[in-house]
């Protein structure tokens, strides 16, 4: 474990400072909803880690101007804006073994990541703005008025694309389903 | 959701959708990383999770540190107000440093640190804090030997369960032979895609495993073969960023294509 902790290069502590234990609450808070939206958008895990780490390093230097009621917001959208920048093409499967997920205890390991990818394969169906209103929405919960203000597009906008999106994800899960039915005979 | 006046629908996890979405966006939504990533990428920006539930408290400012000297001189008497000005831009631009320096330090963690292992002794590895589980192959066998069911409402997530089963253990072969031409290893790569190939002639990641096996018999210098399945793969499976993906390797200008 020890071996795992050593890091090459030496970052630099965040100034110690109110700002830090923000910045730490942030983190704690925010990290995994943002690697989530990201890896719905498409990254790989190795991706999604890099561009969560650029989500965050944004937010730091922005700090004070990050409304607290509006935290998540700022650190979605900005992720997104990352995730735009990258350009990564929607190829979404990730490496086994990688210290990327955190299984769910509930459930068996093959059953949950089957789901996931199941879910990941279903969206990549979808345009990038009905996954992204889709993610939002069903997978972070965020309210329409939240989406619209964060996409800034009409909250019409909002309902017409999800309810799209909804229609899309179904018909490409079944399609999926039937496939995986077929090969489980 | 149709009509002028717009409502708010029913989440799938809420019951606005069929069991399978519900399933699946559930799955989705309890993703996250592990806590050992987390920690790696928040020691990047020198932080603890362990301490972020912690109430902020005031700690001395070290002396080496002139970016906490902003608040402090912006309250210092008569030329408190420039030195907080000034105090400022430093104190933004520690910011910015410490930014880069997160950003730099987590890549050079990501390029520098991790062993390079073979890969064939990574996928032994039991990865923390995952609980290891049968292969891919110990499970895709049981399934493959279950007797035949009659598919009754009852069993439909059953025959769910073992779907999702079957594509993950599909994910696990094709992300093993994708691992391995990472690494350099296409002859074992193609292994692993014929493994895929015979095991799941329809299977759903089809697709990827031609576009893998295009490369790998590029990178094997298996150049006729490589190039008649690119020249095939856009008929077969139909445009998209594998057909592009393809067709870039097949390319005269092609890295892989040498």
């Amino acid at each position: 474990m020890g071996e795992l902790l050593k890091l090459p290069l030496r970052a630099p502590r965040v100034p110690i400072s109110p700002e830090r234990a923000r910045f730490e609450a942030l983190f704690a808070k925010f990290h995994a909803p943002v690697w989530r939206a990201l890896r719905r958008r498409g990254l790989d895990a190795d991706a999604a880690a890099d561009a969560t780490q650029e989500t965050f390093a944004i937010a730091l230097t922005r700090l004070t101007d990050i409304d607290p009621a509006k935290e998540r917001a700022f650190l979605i959208h900005t992720a997104l804006k990352v995730a735009h920048t990258l350009r990564r093409k929607t190829v979404r499967w990730h490496l086994e073994g990688d210290l990327d997920l955190y299984r769910s205890p509930q459930r068996e390991p093959n059953e949950t990541r089957g789901d996931v990818e199941l879910c990941d394969r279903a969206l990549s169906k979808l345009s990038p703005e009905m996954a992204e209103v889709f993610v939002l929405y069903e997978i972070e919960e965020m309210s329409s008025p939240e989406i619209a203000e964060l996409l800034d597009i009409p909250l019409g906008s909002v309902a017409s694309r999800l309810r799209r999106a909804r229609e899309g994800f179904r018909e490409a899960l079944e399609r999926l389903e039937r496939t995986m039915k077929r090969e489980a005979r | 959701m149709r009509g002028d006046k717009w409502e708010t629908p029913k989440r799938l996890r809420e019951g606005g959708g069929t069991a399978l979405e519900r399933r699946v966006v559930e799955a989705s939504a309890g993703e996250e990383p592990s806590p050992e990533l987390r920690e790696k990428m928040a020691s990047a920006f020198g932080i603890s999770l362990t301490s972020a539930s912690r109430p902020p408290t005031p700690e001395p400012a070290p002396s080496s540190a002139p970016v906490d000297a902003a608040p402090a001189g912006a309250r210092v008497g008569a030329t408190g107000a420039r030195v907080g000005h000034f105090g400022a831009w430093i104190y933004a631009g520690g910011l910015c440093l410490l930014a880069a320096g997160g950003v730099l330090g987590f890549h050079a963690w990501r390029g520098g640190t991790m062993p390079k292992q073979p890969v064939a002794l990574r996928l032994a590895q039991p990865a923390p804090p995952i609980v290891s589980s049968p292969s891919p192959e110990q499970r895709s066998v049981a399934l493959e030997g279950a007797p035949a069911r009659v598919l009754s409402s009852s069993e439909s997530s059953m025959t769910e369960r073992a779907s999702t089963s079957t594509l993950s253990a599909q994910t696990s072969l094709i992300d093993r032979a994708r691992a391995l031409l990472a690494a350099g290893d296409a002859a074992k790569a193609l292994v692993v895609l014929e493994s895929y190939e015979r095991r799941y002639p329809r299977g759903v990641l089809r697709p990827e495993g031609a576009a893998l096996r295009t490369e790998a018999l590029f990178r094997l210098h298996r150049l006729k073969e490589a190039r008649a399945l690119a020249r095939a793969f856009r008929e077969t499976y139909g445009p998209g960023p594998l057909a592009d993906r393809v067709a870039r390797m097949a390319a005269p200008t092609s890295q892989v294509d040498r």
